[in-house]
C-alpha cells in the first residue's frame, strides 16, 4: 500500500492554471529596459551600485503586474508569462541584430510587438551604445577572446552572472524590512562602506513597495470578482510580507517566490538557484500541519503554484547562445533529499510533495534534483525512480557520496559541504554563501587535440591558432601526441584566465548587485558586493570538454596507428585535413575498430581522467580576482553540438562540425555498445573529486523499465550502484522512440512532452530539428 | 584449463533471472528447435559469423583471405567454413566489425573477470545467468563458473533446457541459485518433431528438481503455429499442477522476431513469415488465465 502523500490528486486549480499559461504566447518584454534606461539616463552622477538599486527599485515601483485569476502564489516580472526579458545593462548588440527575427529563429523564438522594436532601436539602444558589459569587454578585450574563442569560449560577456544560491532561508527569517534593519545596523559598523548598504537598503525597499503593490492588486479585484475571499487572502500575505518575516507555510511559500522575481529583476540572469527547499520551508510546514492550519492536500496546492511560478520567468538569450543552453532554462534548481549535518537522511515529507508535484506536472522548470547517499531510503529511492519513468527527466540525481568530499577538496567545510544545493544546470554550490562563477569559460579539447595533430593549424580554416607543435606526421611514439596536446592545452590556458579576470572585474565595475548582495553571506557583515567578493566562498568554474571525444580519439591512435600500425601517419594527417574525404574506410576502421570511452574499458577510460584531471590541476595553479580558487566543470549542457561545429575531423572517426559527446560525462552517442552498468563504470574512473564545479551524465531508458515494480527495483538497484560508485550526477531520460518521431512530426500534440537535454528539461517541440534529430539517435539501453 | 566458447555477454540483463544480471551466452546446444533465436549458439565451433548490417561492401575481407574461404554474391559475403581456417586475417581487415568470430574462447578466470566487473550492480538478489546454447552441455566449465560465483557471494542462476543426464542435472542443481528452464510442449510427438529431441528427460528432471526443493522457474515461449495453442498451454498447465509446488511460476515469453537478421547472416532459412510480431496480448492473457485456472502463477 502506498503512503497517501504519493497519491494525492492534482487539483482542478492547478489543472487550469497549466492549462491558461501555456496557452499564452511568449513575447519578448522591453518594459524594464525602458525603465532602466530612465534611471541611467536621470542619475548621471551616481555611484554603479545606487544607480543599479535605484532602477531596480523604481522597476519594482512602476513595472505593470497582474494577478490571474486562480493564482494563489502570485509575482512576476512582466505582466505576460515566460516573457524574454531585454536586459541593457549586460548587452544589446545582439538584440539590435536579432530583434526581427526572434520570432522566426529555429531555438526558442518570442513574439515581438512593432511598437517595441520601433522604442527599442530608437530610445534603449542608442543609449547604451558602448556602455554595456558587452561592449566595454570588447573594447578591453575583444581580439583577445576571438583570438582563442575556438578552443577556449569566454563566457558571462553579454549577461550578469546568476549561477548562485541565496540565503532563502535567511530572506523567509527576516523578510526585507527585517534585513532593512541588519543593512541599517551594519551601515553604522562600516562608515566606509556607507555607500554599499545605501544600495542594499535601496533595493530592499523596493522589495517591500513590489510586494505591497500586489496587496493592493488583489484587494482591488476583490472588490468585484466571485474569488473575493481568495484574493482577499493574497492581499493579506502580502501586505504581510512587506513588513515582516512570513510565519505560514503559505507565507513562506509566497515569500520564497517573491525573493526569485526580484533576483531576475536586478539581474536577469541564468539560475537564481531556491536549493534545498524542502529543508528551510520544513518548519513552516510541520508547525502548520501540528496546527491543524494546513493539509497535505493544500501543501502540495502551493507546492504546485509554485512549481508554476518557476516555469513563468524564461531567460532570453541570443540565438547562438540558445544553441548552446536550448530551451531557455533559468535554472530553479530545487533539492530534495540528501543527508543532514549529522549524516542522517534528510527526507521530510516535503521531501514526497515535491515529488508528488513533479509527478504531477512533468514541467521543465523546477530543475529538481534528488540528493541520495548510501543512507537515502528505498522509499525515496522507489519515487525517484517512479517519477523519473513518468518521462520529464527529473528528478535528475546527486550523489552526496561523490559531491561532499569534491566540495571540501576546495576549501568548503564540512558544514556547507553538507548542505550542499545545485544551481543552474549540474553546478555544486554551498547554500546561501557562494558565488561559484559557473561557466565562466568553456575550453575545447576536442579542438586542442585538433590542433596538436596539425602543427596548430585549424584544419576549418587554415589558420594558425595555436602552438608550433608539428604534425601527426611527425609523432614517432603516442607519447609524443600527447606532449603536442599538452603545449596546446598550455598556449591557450594562459591566455583564458587572463580573459576570465577581465570579465569579472567588469562585472564588479558594472554590475553590482545590491538586493542580492543581502542575501549572500558575508556580504552584509562586510559590506562588500558579491560581485566584488564579497560572498564566503569565491570560486570561478570552467568546463573541460569533452573527455569522451579525447578519449576516443586518442585510444585509436594508440591502437591503430602506435601498437598494430594498421593506420599510415601520413595518411591519417591527410585524411583529418581532407575530412575524410575519400578515406571512408580509414574513418569507419577508427570509429569501430578501437575500443571507446563508456565501454568499461579501464585504459580507455583512463586517458579521460588523465585529461580531466590535468586540466583540474592546471586550474588549481590559478587564483581568481575575488582570490578564489578555480575549479573544473565536466558539463557542455546543449554546447556539445556548437562546440563540435568549431571542430574538425577528429581521430575518433568524427566527422568534422560533427557533435561532440553530449553531457560532459557521457560517451559519445551510440558509441557505448556494454549497456548501462559499463557506461557508469566508465564514468566512475573520471574521478568525481575533480569536477566540484560540476559534471553530467545523460543515461536514456525506454519506458517499458518502469512499467513493472519489479522493473522500478531494478532502476533502483541501479541508482545505488550510481551511488556506489561515487559517481556525482547522473540523469535520465524515458522517452520511447515512436513518441519522439511523433512528436518531430506532430508538435502540437506533444507541448508538454518534456525531455532532458543534456543537463536541463525543455519541451521536445521547443528544440530546434537537429537537437531533436540527436535525442532519437541517442542509446537506447532497453533495447539491447 | 576448462573453457568454452562464449558467443555473448550481457550485462544489465533485466529479463535472465532475478536483479541485474550479467548472462553469459556458452555455445552448444542438444536441441534444435525451430524457432531457435540464437543460431550461432548451436554448435560448438568457433566460426566466422558475417552481420549484413554492418557491412559496407568494401571486400577487404575478400582481399585479405588467403584461402579463398570468402566470397562476394546478392546477400553479400559468403563464407566457405570449410575452407576457412580461423586466421582472422580477415577480422582485422574488416573496418566495421561485419566479419567477425562468433564467439570466444574463454576460460574460468576470464569468465569470472568479465561477470566482476558488473559486482557495484548486483546487490543481493542479481549475479550471475549462465545461458546458451546450452550451459549443461559444458558441465566442467559452466559448474566452475557457478561455484566459484557463489563462493564470491555473487548469486548464480542459470537459463536451460534441462534436456541432460540426472546426475549432470543435480549437479548444477547444486550449485546454483535458481533454475530457468522450458517447457516447450507437453506433447512429446510435437516436442521431438519441433526440437528434435525427447520430452521425457526433461520433464522427468523437472519432476526431481521440483521433488527435491529446487528454486525453478518454468517458461514456455510462445512461438505462433508451434507452441501458442490451447492445448498445449492446458497440458503444461497440468504437468506443472502436478509437481505440487504452487512457488514454482509459470513465465509465457512472447515471440521475439528480433532474431530474424541472424538467420539471414547464417543463409539459413528464416522458419515465420518475416512479418511475424509477437502474439497480441488479448492472447497471451487468455493464455495465462488457463495457467491461473490451475492454481499457477502466470508471470
Amino acid at each position: 500500500m502506498k503512503p497517501k502523500i504519493d497519491q494525492l490528486p492534482l487539483s482542478i486549480r492547478v489543472q487550469k492554471l497549466k492549462e491558461t499559461m501555456f496557452a499564452e504566447e511568449r513575447f519578448m518584454s522591453i518594459e524594464q529596459a525602458k525603465i532602466v534606461t530612465d534611471v541611467y539616463r536621470d542619475n548621471p552622477g551616481l555611484p554603479r551600485n545606487m544607480l543599479r538599486a535605484l532602477a531596480l527599485k523604481e522597476a519594482l515601483g512602476r513595472i505593470e503586474i497582474r494577478i490571474t485569476q486562480g493564482e494563489r502564489i502570485v509575482g512576476n516580472r512582466t505582466t505576460g508569462v515566460r516573457a524574454g526579458v531585454i536586459f541593457p545593462e549586460s548587452g544589446l548588440s545582439w538584440v539590435d541584430r536579432e530583434i526581427e527575427t526572434l520570432p522566426t529563429r529555429p531555438q526558442d523564438p518570442f513574439q515581438v510587438r512593432q511598437e517595441d522594436v520601433a522604442a527599442f532601436k530608437n530610445e534603449i539602444f542608442p543609449f547604451w551604445k558602448d556602455k554595456t558589459l558587452e561592449d566595454i569587454l570588447d573594447e578591453r578585450i575583444g581580439p583577445e577572446m576571438r583570438a582563442i574563442g575556438k578552443v577556449a569560449k569566454i563566457n558571462q560577456t553579454d549577461h550578469a552572472q546568476g549561477h548562485i544560491c541565496p540565503d532563502t532561508e535567511r530572506w523567509l527569517q527576516s523578510g526585507p524590512k527585517g534585513l532593512i534593519d541588519v543593512a541599517k545596523a551594519d551601515r553604522e559598523r562600516h562608515p566606509d562602506n556607507a555607500g554599499f548598504y545605501d544600495g542594499l537598503i535601496l533595493a530592499l525597499e523596493g522589495a517591500q513597495i513590489f510586494m505591497r503593490r500586489y496587496a493592493a492588486l488583489a484587494q482591488e479585484m476583490a472588490e468585484t470578482s466571485v474569488q473575493k475571499e481568495e484574493l482577499l487572502e493574497i492581499a493579506r500575505v502580502c501586505d504581510a510580507l512587506a513588513e515582516r518575516a512570513p510565519q505560514s507555510f503559505r507565507e513562506a511559500v509566497q515569500a520564497s517566490w517573491f525573493l526569485y522575481v526580484i533576483l531576475q529583476m536586478e539581474s536577469n540572469a541564468s539560475s537564481f538557484s531556491p536549493g534545498r527547499m524542502d529543508q528551510y520551508l520544513y518548519p513552516f510546514y510541520e508547525k502548520d500541519i501540528a496546527s491543524g492550519a494546513l493539509s497535505n492536500e493544500q501543501a502540495l496546492e502551493l507546492v504546485e503554484c509554485l512549481f508554476l511560478k518557476f516555469n513563468q520567468i524564461v531567460y532570453l538569450r541570443s540565438s547562438s547562445s540558445a544553441k548552446y543552453f536550448a530551451g531557455f532554462p533559468i535554472g530553479f534548481n530545487v533539492a530534495i533529499g540528501g543527508q543532514n549535518e549529522v549524516g542522517e537522511p534528510a527526507e521530510n515529507e516535503l521531501t514526497f510533495l515535491f515529488l508528488r508535484a513533479q509527478e504531477h506536472l512533468l514541467l521543465p522548470q523546477p530543475n529538481l534534483s534528488a540528493r541520495v547517499f548510501s543512507h537515502s531510503s528505498e522509499h525515496f529511492l522507489t519515487r525517484c525512480a517512479e517519477v523519473v519513468g513518468k518521462g520529464s527527466g527529473m528528478p535528475q540525481f546527486f550523489n552526496d557520496e561523490a559531491v561532499i568530499p569534491a566540495l571540501k577538496s576546495k576549501g568548503i567545510s564540512d558544514e556547507d559541504a553538507k548542505n550542499y544545493a545545485i544551481v543552474g544546470c549540474v553546478e555544486l554550490t554551498t547554500m546561501g554563501n557562494n558565488l561559484g562563477w559557473s561557466d565562466a569559460a568553456m575550453f575545447n579539447l576536442v579542438k586542442a587535440l585538433e590542433l596538436a595533430l596539425n602543427d596548430g593549424v585549424c584544419t576549418l580554416s587554415g589558420k594558425q591558432m595555436g602552438a608550433h607543435t608539428g604534425t601527426i606526421e611527425d609523432f614517432e611514439t603516442y607519447e609524443d601526441v600527447l606532449r603536442a596536446l599538452d603545449t596546446q592545452v598550455d598556449f591557450f590556458f594562459e591566455r583564458m584566465i587572463r580573459c576570465c579576470e577581465v570579465v569579472e572585474k567588469a562585472h564588479a565595475e558594472l554590475l553590482p548587485s545590491p538586493f542580492l548582495s543581502s542575501v549572500i553571506d558575508d556580504c552584509m557583515g562586510t559590506g562588500i558586493d558579491v560581485t566584488a567578493g564579497g560572498a564566503h566562498y569565491n570560486l570561478s568554474g570552467i568546463q573541460a570538454i569533452q573527455c569522451a571525444n579525447v578519449a576516443d580519439s586518442l585510444a585509436a591512435l594508440k591502437t591503430l596507428v602506435y601498437d598494430e600500425k594498421l593506420v599510415d601517419r601520413r595518411e591519417l594527417h591527410a585524411a583529418l585535413v581532407n575530412n575524410f574525404e575519400n578515406a571512408e574506410l580509414l574513418r569507419l576502421r577508427l570509429l569501430n575498430k578501437a575500443p571507446k570511452y563508456g565501454n568499461d574499458v579501464d585504459w580507455v577510460d583512463a586517458i579521460a581522467f588523465d585529461w580531466a584531471k590535468a586540466f583540474a590541476e592546471r586550474l588549481s595553479r590559478y587564483t581568481n580576482v575575488r582570490g578564489g580558487p578555480y575549479q573544473m566543470g565536466l558539463y557542455t549542457v546543449s554546447a556539445h553540438v556548437p562546440m563540435g561545429q568549431n571542430v574538425g575531423a577528429t581521430p575518433d572517426g568524427r566527422l568534422a562540425k560533427e557533435p561532440l559527446a553530449d553531457g560532459g560525462m557521457s560517451p559519445v552517442y551510440g558509441r557505448d555498445s556494454h549497456g548501462p552498468t559499463a557506461v557508469l563504470k566508465s564514468v566512475a574512473r573520471v574521478k568525481s573529486e575533480y569536477g566540484s564545479n560540476g559534471t553530467l551524465l545523460n543515461m536514456k531508458f525506454l519506458p517499458s523499465l518502469f512499467k513493472t515494480e519489479i522493473g522500478v527495483a531494478k532502476f533502483v538497484r541501479l541508482l545505488r550502484a550510481f551511488i556506489e560508485l561515487k559517481i556525482i550526477h547522473v540523469q535520465f531520460n524515458v522517452v520511447n522512440r515512436a513518441d519522439l518521431l511523433a512528436a518531430q512530426e506532430r508538435p502540437e500534440l506533444y507541448r508538454s512532452l518534456t525531455i532532458r537535454v543534456a543537463g536541463y528539461t525543455a519541451y521536445f517541440t521547443e528544440l530546434a530539428p537537429d537537437l531533436q534529430r540527436e535525442i532519437i539517435e541517442r542509446t537506447e539501453y532497453a533495447d539491447i | 584449463m576448462i573453457t568454452a566458447n562464449v558467443f555473448d555477454i550481457k550485462r544489465f540483463s533485466i529479463n535472465d533471472g532475478d536483479g541485474i544480471r550479467t548472462t553469459i551466452f556458452i555455445k552448444t546446444c542438444p536441441l534444435r528447435c525451430k524457432w531457435c533465436q540464437n543460431p550461432e549458439g548451436l554448435i560448438p565451433e568457433i566460426r566466422l559469423w558475417y552481420a549484413k548490417n554492418l557491412c559496407v561492401a568494401c571486400k577487404s575481407c575478400i582481399a585479405a583471405c588467403e584461402f579463398g574461404a570468402l566470397d562476394w554474391d546478392a546477400l553479400g559475403v559468403r563464407i566457405d567454413h570449410d575452407a576457412c581456417t580461423r586466421c582472422g586475417a580477415c577480422v582485422t581487415a574488416c573496418p566495421t566489425g561485419a566479419i567477425r568470430f562468433d564467439a570466444r574462447q574463454m576460460s574460468v578466470e576470464e569468465t569470472l573477470l568479465e561477470i566482476e566487473k558488473d559486482r557495484p550492480f548486483y546487490g543481493t538478489d542479481g549475479g550471475v545467468t549462465l545461458s546458451g546454447g546450452e550451459c549443461m552441455a559444458s558441465p566442467a566449465f559452466s559448474l566452475a563458473v557457478l561455484r566459484e560465483c557463489r563462493a564470491r557471494g555473487i548469486n548464480a542462476q542459470i537459463e536451460t533446457s534441462l534436456y541432460a543426464r540426472p546426475e549432470v542435472a543435480d549437479a548444477f542443481c547444486e550449485a546454483t541459485d535458481r533454475i530457468i528452464t522450458d517447457i516447450k510442449l507437453i506433447d512429446p510427438a510435437r516436442h521431438r518433431a519441433a526440437t528434435g529431441v525427447d520430452n521425457a528427460p526433461i520433464l522427468e528432471n523437472i519432476r526431481r528438481l521440483a521433488k527435491k526443493g529446487a528454486a525453478l522457474l518454468i517458461r514456455v515461449p510462445l512461438i505462433p503455429g508451434f507452441t501458442d495453442d490451447g492445448e498445449n498451454i492446458d497440458g503444461i498447465a497440468k504437468f506443472v499442477a502436478s509437481l505440487g509446488r504452487r512457488d514454482i511460476p509459470v513465465e509465457l515469453l512472447n515471440f521475439n522476431p528480433m532474431c530474424r537478421e541472424k538467420y539471414e547472416s547464417l543463409r539459413q532459412e528464416y522458419p515465420f513469415d518475416p512479418d511475424q510480431r509477437e502474439i497480441p496480448e488479448d492472447t497471451v492473457r487468455a493464455l495465462k488465465e488457463i495457467l491461473t485456472g490451475y492454481g499457477l502463477t502466470a508471470l
